[in-house]
């Protein structure tokens, strides 16, 4: 007991200063959200607050014919549309590996599995060669349909199938005169719960988070979601200095959203993936 | 929500339906045997999965075993089937080399580190000082893992940049002339992504964690034994699947990694285009040598699959030994 509360004082002193390093650059983007051209250079401290936050921000969404309200719509299309429906088939997949028996189950899992190991990178080139064969580069597309399969996600949605929906359930499901999808929609689903918070919270920030698909596939400036708006612009300091506060802003506002969701939902996160880690 | 309003006002049909099912369901009895619905639950996402990771990764096969070439100067170029000849030339070019080299120093460095670091912090975290410490902590370590690469390199392109760092100000009042920009591209890159890639390792760490039966360390506790030898001979230990697991996500994420060192290359000359093999690969494609582009997402795919493969290997070996 001596030694536990020995070294208490020093790992409060260890995980104050860890969580100043991962937090501490999101504390300096709101500081300087708040900040005019000159004054990031002039006075780049960590705690002086400026004034001009709502300029910055009306200058952010007015910049270029409200490109940056566009690119916040197309994230959220992407993102939120890739997310929803790939859930759905990452659970219907999970759902029918984990409680059916048919030919090839383990094959299948197999190889869906094996598609988490192959890098995004190795995929998306490849996939504009395949799209502009068909003519389907700079579409919506061209970015919304690759994002719908997440391998990962029928992983954690078999591992999240076996842990929560009981069998016995679905037998009583089935004698009752149960169809197998009714019982997967009205019964398995909703005790999937926080399984399925956790497929879409992930799949979601992966797609918005996406970078290289979009860079590879859309030329329209109007289709790109904001990580390639702001990689745009952020290529553009040299020309206009101007464009440097939107940078920041943008930044701020692209992505503070997606934080506190993560951090509000996460209770049902970390219920979801310590399932798949006990698994794993 | 929504569903069960569906399935009141449906219920008439799906009943209807029901009644024949229920008579295939006694006539097998088994309700684990129903291909039919198999079939509806399965074949969207199979399908999607053929048309976007098994066709590309065929495709770029395919495709890296063509070439462009010119039978005269005047001529336009055709595609010819040339064997293995591209991968031969991407094996002996010494650009490709290069960024294998950027690639390898970054496994071994920064790669390596977050999930050292990450193992550090959960074993922190999971001492648990002050509960409400430690669940702050959580979130503060995680929180970088929302934040898209591009957005970190963006805020950490800032404050590598004197002008506008608060860190080179501090660092220079008390006299240190630093600047970030001029470092290896290794540890400018490598810090971005260890930002914010760290939180998520340390999180499988803690999950981990928290499946552990407290039981066993308690009797080490008893018999004496310190939370750093806890730590290092019964935890570490019982948590190798996870360690791998880990190791295996930043591998890939290690071979792939194009995101941050394209952001960061807008301000720092250290990074040149064909950095990483991914970033080879795309600077390849944007030049239309659409081949040599296949040929080296195909060998990025192969490496990290042989690599990743027999690490896993491993995980399952090594608690059963």
């Amino acid at each position: 007991m001596n030694m536990i509360r020995k070294s208490q004082p020093f790992n409060l002193v260890v995980l104050v200063g860890i969580s100043a390093y991962f937090v501490l650059p999101i504390w300096w983007l709101v500081v300087s959200a708040t900040k005019t051209q000159g004054e990031l250079v002039s006075d780049a401290g960590l705690f002086s607050f400026s004034t001009h936050f709502i300029d910055n921000l009306i200058v952010l969404f007015s910049r270029g014919n409200g490109q940056f309200g566009r690119w916040l719509v197309n994230s959220v299309v992407y993102a939120g549309i890739g997310a929803i429906v790939g859930t759905l088939l990452s659970a219907a997949v999970g759902y029918a590996l984990s409680k059916y028996e048919f030919r090839g189950r383990n094959a299948l899992f197999n190889i869906i599995l094996a598609g988490v190991l192959v890098p995004p990178a190795a995929l998306a080139l490849p996939l504009f060669l395949m799209f502009s064969q068909l003519g389907l580069t700079n579409t919506i597309w061209s970015v919304l349909l690759p994002s719908l399969v997440s391998p990962l996600g029928v992983y954690l949605a078999r591992v999240s199938v076996d842990a929560a929906v009981p069998n016995e359930l679905l037998e009583a499901a089935s004698i009752d005169g149960a169809s197998g999808l009714r019982t997967f929609f009205a019964i398995a689903l909703p005790l999937m719960g926080p399984g399925l918070v956790t497929i879409f919270l992930f799949q979601f920030v992966g797609i918005w988070n996406n970078f290289l698909l979009p860079l590879v596939m859309l030329n329209d400036a109007w289709l790109y979601p904001v990580t390639l708006g702001l990689y745009n612009w952020s290529g553009g300091y040299i020309q206009d200095s101007t464009l440097a506060t939107s940078v920041l802003i943008g930044s701020l506002v692209s992505t503070l959203p997606v934080i506190v969701g993560f951090v509000m939902l996460q209770r049902f996160w970390n219920t979801g993936l310590s399932q798949g880690a006990v698994k794993a | 929500m929504n569903l069960s309003e569906t399935g009141s006002t449906t219920a008439a049909p799906a009943a209807g339906a029901g009644k024949t099912r229920k008579t295939a369901a006694a006539r097998r009895i088994d309700p684990r045997h129903d291909p039919r619905t198999v079939a509806v639950l399965v074949l969207p996402f199979s399908v999607l999965y053929v048309a976007f990771y098994i066709l590309p990764i065929a495709y770029a096969v395919w495709q890296s075993l063509f070439a462009l070439e010119r039978s005269g100067p005047m001529r336009p170029a055709v595609s010819v089937f040339v064997g293995l000849k591209n991968y031969a030339s991407a094996i002996l070019d010494p650009a490709f080399h290069r960024s294998l080299l950027n690639v390898l120093a970054y496994g071994l460095g920064p790669s390596a580190l977050t999930v050292i670091l990450g193992l550090v912090i959960a074993l922190v975290i999971d001492a648990r000082p002050n509960k409400k410490v430690a669940k702050l902590a959580r979130a503060a370590v995680f929180s970088p893992f929302a934040v898209p690469a591009v957005v970190g390199a963006i805020i950490w392109g800032f404050l590598y940049t004197p002008d506008t760092s608060p860190l080179v100000d501090a660092a220079r009042s008390i006299g240190w002339d630093l600047n970030p920009l001029a470092w290896s591209p290794i540890w400018t890159i490598g810090n971005i992504a260890m930002w914010t890639y760290m939180g998520f390792n340390a999180l499988i760490f803690l999950s981990a964690l928290a499946a552990l039966d407290p039981s066993i360390f308690e009797s080490a506790r008893v018999d004496g034994a310190s939370p750093l030898r806890i730590a290092l001979h019964i935890k570490i230990p019982l948590m190798w699947p996870s360690i791998v697991l880990s190791i295996v996500f930043n591998l890939i994420g290690t071979l792939q990694l194009f995101t941050e060192p394209t952001a960061l290359r807008t301000l720092s000359n250290e990074i040149s285009s064909g950095w990483s093999p991914s970033m080879l690969a795309y600077a390849e494609a944007a030049a239309n040598r659409y081949s040599v582009s296949a040929t080296l997402s195909t060998l990025l795919a192969i490496v990290t699959a042989i690599v990743s493969f027999a690490l896993l290997r491993l995980t399952v070996r090594k608690p059963r030994a």
